[in-house]
């Protein structure tokens, strides 16, 4: 039987229609971010889209992100933001968050490691008002010490209520394997119950007097407006901001420790949520390229080696990714999949032979390519909305990157080489560097963890604290 | 507030649908310098056609879609769109399969050909379907049973549609029925059910029309022409007599509420009404219930509220997660008191003004991404006839006012006529 189907797949094979090729002469013409300094430093990032009357627009403030939070207030960068949109404008009749959602708009407000964001997608026409509100929150918010008890109250039940969901549990606790205990980037955002009770109105006062600067911020602006007019309003409003105040220093990132294995017990669970981890790169450095490839081939696509494993050819799991963090001044690497609860360990076995081949031997050509291919021609995707348009411009900006970055970006995947990939991946995934955290029922998992080469599990509780 | 949306431009119609000879219904929306390409195909069968003791075949057939084709191995076909720098997904609702497609724009005539050569022919073989029941099962665990509140929409659907009702069960149906589903089964429903009559397909995004239908005429207007599959015909829905309150634990630490209500079939007189009701409610940090629940009170940690469309029915929702120690009945209390409010003295115009404009600036940001829009226009096309609703669409949300939202409030989300869940920690 065998053999006559390899007789039919062969015939199949041979009288098979070629799949049609891509044209490459179609390009999509990135957008090319104008981008104007003003005397007070504050940036200005710029990209006119004619044709549906909406705007995205994205503040960004350089330093103002968790990394940046006092070690014994861990969770005041995201304290001081969320409250930002709180409060009522002198003379105003509604709080500035509804005067942001009668224009039509929504308003969303996030910390990440490096930076403060504030996002408003909105109607072209609201663009003044927009600003106007904008520059309001971020020069002198008008929130009150009732409003900073009530988010801070949020935070702690946010805090609290951390162990209904796994994978945030097993993102504390990987953060600090990478990065240490209450360091810069080891810890979450939101911080932890001990740190965020003793937040006040006035850190949030200070958080923002000291970070929020002209010279920190960035500002972005994709949709229907005229550069010449969004320019005046910008310096209408911006212009006259002046707040140059001495920032402490950022405190220094411990170098990479060994990794480590992370067990949390959650009797009963059908699933165990696997988050693996090492030490990444940051954007500037020359490897990132190889970083972006390795982790698109390794994890980023439905085609990649772990999901095709994983899930296509193992049946193991609902899906398996593999995604690169590029830190102001670090980075990571996090590949996450969720597998019912008796096949942990053979999930994670599959994991790390992977992740350890990519380090022993330089990829195979066709996955290579495919991967390259892959963030080549997705580039449009990251401007296929005004919001996505303005995060990607906003993200540039961070970086530091130029705005002519993105027309070099091609170029630079396609120059990555197998040996630079196999450079990369021994860097991330050499012996010693990868941590791995489990949250699931460890008594159906069984002793097999502890047989991985990851070291011994060590215990976690729910609320991601070491267990006694 | 209002003159902002006053003098928004009417846009013209980008999109026409036309028939192909094999019963295809086609609609292209060009955007030309998008870069990308995005394909939705709209199988008009979905699990409300699904029939026990085979529930879950409808969305266990969306998985094996992609397992390989005529001319294309299994695996192909994923990498082939993603080293076109796409991607390619699809869904299963009680009404329809859907799946989409999203590409650079070179890789047009590629798309078209996979998703042709799948519906041509696809490659059904034991171990593909062996694995892909297993991965169904481990869809399960992730959106069910190991999620927090992950029972929450089987509970909803089994309590507000009568026993038997297609409605009142999940797409991905019951374990064992999938897991017995045989490759002569799958065949078969292959055969019935993926006929290209009565496929919609949408391709929007940066190509040439005439080259766009050209493409299409090589791809998918040579499937052969075969009978449209016949679907069941919709049962007789008979309002909830009475409220069906429904408790349930799950290993968290807070309660959620769920309030929801059964709403008539999509694309009626009261959609927009509903819509902006629910954004007047639920939308924002400045909506009625947020301000009333999180800010004021505060006895949730978040509450929001929606309306989803369906095609026999729809169904209208409040979700709000109590705070710690807060007792959901305070909550539904209060949800009860803003509910008799906004249905006696209805909305005021500052509110009203803020949920139109917000529903406006979503239908207009749906359109921005590729895949955004041509899943609308299919959506569109499959409910109405046409691909291309949006002037009427903005023009009904424009004309809600505060006796349509008085009146939808009293008639669709009274007390009498809900279903309430309330999901809390296991009691030790």
């Amino acid at each position: 039987v065998r053999r006559v189907w390899v007789v039919l797949w062969f015939v199949g094979v041979a009288r098979a229609e070629p799949v049609p090729a891509i044209d490459e002469r179609v390009q999509m013409t990135l957008p090319r971010p104008e981008v104007v300094r003003f005397d007070n430093k504050l940036e200005l990032w710029m990209v006119p889209r004619p044709g549906l009357p909406l705007v995205s627009v994205v503040v960004a403030v350089r330093q103002a992100g968790s990394a940046n939070d006092p070690p014994h207030k861990l969770g005041m960068a995201a304290f001081t933001v969320d409250l930002l949109d709180e409060g009522r404008r002198p003379g105003q009749t509604v709080d500035l968050v509804e005067e942001i959602e009668r224009d039509g708009g929504t308003l969303r407000a996030w910390v990440d490691e490096d930076a403060a964001m504030l996002a408003v997608g909105t109607l072209a026409r609201a663009l003044p008002h927009t600003l106007d509100v904008l520059h309001t929150m971020v020069t002198a918010p008008p929130f009150t010490d009732a409003d900073a008890v009530r988010v801070r109250d949020a935070h702690l039940d946010q805090i609290r209520l951390r162990p209904d969901r796994p994978n945030a549990v097993a993102s504390v606790i990987l953060g600090e394997a990478l990065f240490g205990a209450r360091s810069p980037y080891g810890h979450p955002p939101l911080g932890f119950l001990a740190t965020v009770e003793k937040l006040s109105m006035g850190d949030a006062r200070l958080f923002r007097s000291e970070r929020f600067r002209p010279s920190s911020t960035v500002l972005v602006v994709v949709g229907d407006f005229v550069p010449a007019e969004l320019r005046a309003l910008v310096d209408a409003r911006f212009g006259g901001w002046n707040a140059e105040i001495a920032t402490p220093a950022r405190p220094a990132v411990a170098p990479p420790a060994p990794g480590t294995l992370s067990v949390v017990d959650v009797p009963g669970a059908t699933q165990a949520n696997l988050l693996l981890g090492t030490r990444g790169v940051s954007r500037d450095d020359e490897t990132s390229f190889d970083v972006d490839v390795l982790t698109t081939m390794l994890g980023g696509t439905f085609g990649s080696l772990l999901n095709r494993r994983l899930r296509e050819e193992l049946g193991l799991t609902y899906g398996a990714d593999a995604y690169a963090t590029f830190l102001r001044h670090d980075g990571r690497v996090v590949i996450a999949t969720d597998v019912a609860t008796p096949k942990t360990v053979r999930a994670l076995r599959e994991t790390l032979a992977i992740a350890k081949r990519l380090a022993d031997r330089p990829p195979p050509p066709k996955p290579l390519q495919q991967a390259r291919l892959a963030l080549v021609h997705s580039l449009p995707r990251a401007f296929d909305t005004h919001v996505r348009t303005a995060e990607t411009v906003a993200a540039m900006a961070l970086h530091r990157l130029p705005a002519d970055w993105l027309y070099s970006y091609r170029a630079r995947i396609e120059a990555v080489t197998p040996a630079r990939v196999q450079a990369a991946a021994k860097k991330l995934f050499g012996a010693g560097r990868v941590s791995a955290v489990v949250v699931g029922d460890v008594g159906v998992i069984g002793p097999g963890l502890g047989k991985l080469g990851l070291g011994p599990p060590v215990r976690f509780t729910a609320d991601a604290e070491r267990a006694p | 507030m209002r003159a902002v949306l006053a003098s928004l431009v009417c846009f013209a119609a980008v999109a026409r649908a036309e028939r192909l000879p094999n019963g295809i219904e086609l609609a292209l929306v060009p955007e030309p310098g998008a870069g990308e390409i995005a394909v939705v195909v709209w199988v008009p069968v979905g699990s409300r056609d699904d029939v026990a003791p085979r529930t879950g075949l409808a969305h266990l057939f969306e998985h094996l879609m992609f397992t390989g084709s005529k001319n294309v191995p299994e695996g192909e076909h994923d990498r082939l769109v993603e080293e076109a720098g796409g991607w390619s997904n699809a869904f299963t609702t009680p009404d329809a399969t859907v799946y989409t497609t999203v590409a650079t724009a070179g890789a047009l005539e590629r798309v078209l050909f996979l998703e042709a050569d799948r519906l041509a022919g696809l490659r059904l073989e034991a171990r593909t379907l062996a694995t892909q029941k297993e991965v169904v099962a481990n869809e399960r665990r992730q959106r069910y049973e190991n999620r927090p509140y992950g029972a929450a929409e089987g509970l909803l659907s089994a309590a507000l549609w009568p026993a038997g009702h297609p409605y009142a069960r999940l797409a991905i149906g019951e374990p064992a029925e999938v897991a017995a589903v045989t490759l002569d089964e799958a065949r078969a429903y292959f055969g019935r059910a993926y006929t290209p009559e009565g496929l919609l397909v949408v391709v929007a995004g940066d190509f040439v029309p005439e080259r766009a239908r050209a493409l299409v005429d090589k791809t998918l207007g040579r499937l052969a022409a075969r009978p449209r599959p016949e679907r069941i015909e919709a049962p007789a829905l008979t309002p909830l007599g009475a409220p069906v309150n429904v408790q349930a634990d799950d290993a968290v630490q807070t309660s959620r509420v769920y309030l929801a209500w059964p709403t008539p079939a999509w694309y009626g007189t009261v959609d927009a009404p509903l819509a902006v009701t629910a954004g007047l409610l639920g939308g924002g940090k400045s909506s009625r219930l947020w301000r009333k629940l999180v800010v004021e009170t505060p006895l949730v940690e978040n509450v929001e509220a929606a309306y989803v469309e369906g095609e026999w029915a729809g169904v209208f929702q409040i979700v709000a997660t109590v705070r710690p120690g807060v007792e959901p009945a305070k909550v539904i209390a209060a949800v009860d008191e803003e509910l008799a409010a906004l249905a006696g003295r209805g909305p005021s115009r500052g509110e009203l003004e803020r949920a139109r404009n917000q529903h406006e600036a979503g239908l207009l940001e749906a359109q921005e991404p590729l895949s955004g829009r041509a899943l609308q226009a299919a959506r569109w096309l499959a409910a109405t006839g046409s691909a291309d609703r949006l002037n009427e669409t903005l023009r009904a949300v424009r004309a809600v006012g505060a006796p349509e939202v008085r009146v939808v409030v009293s008639r669709f989300l009274s007390a009498k006529t809900r279903v309430t869940l309330t999901i809390g920690p296991v009691e030790e």
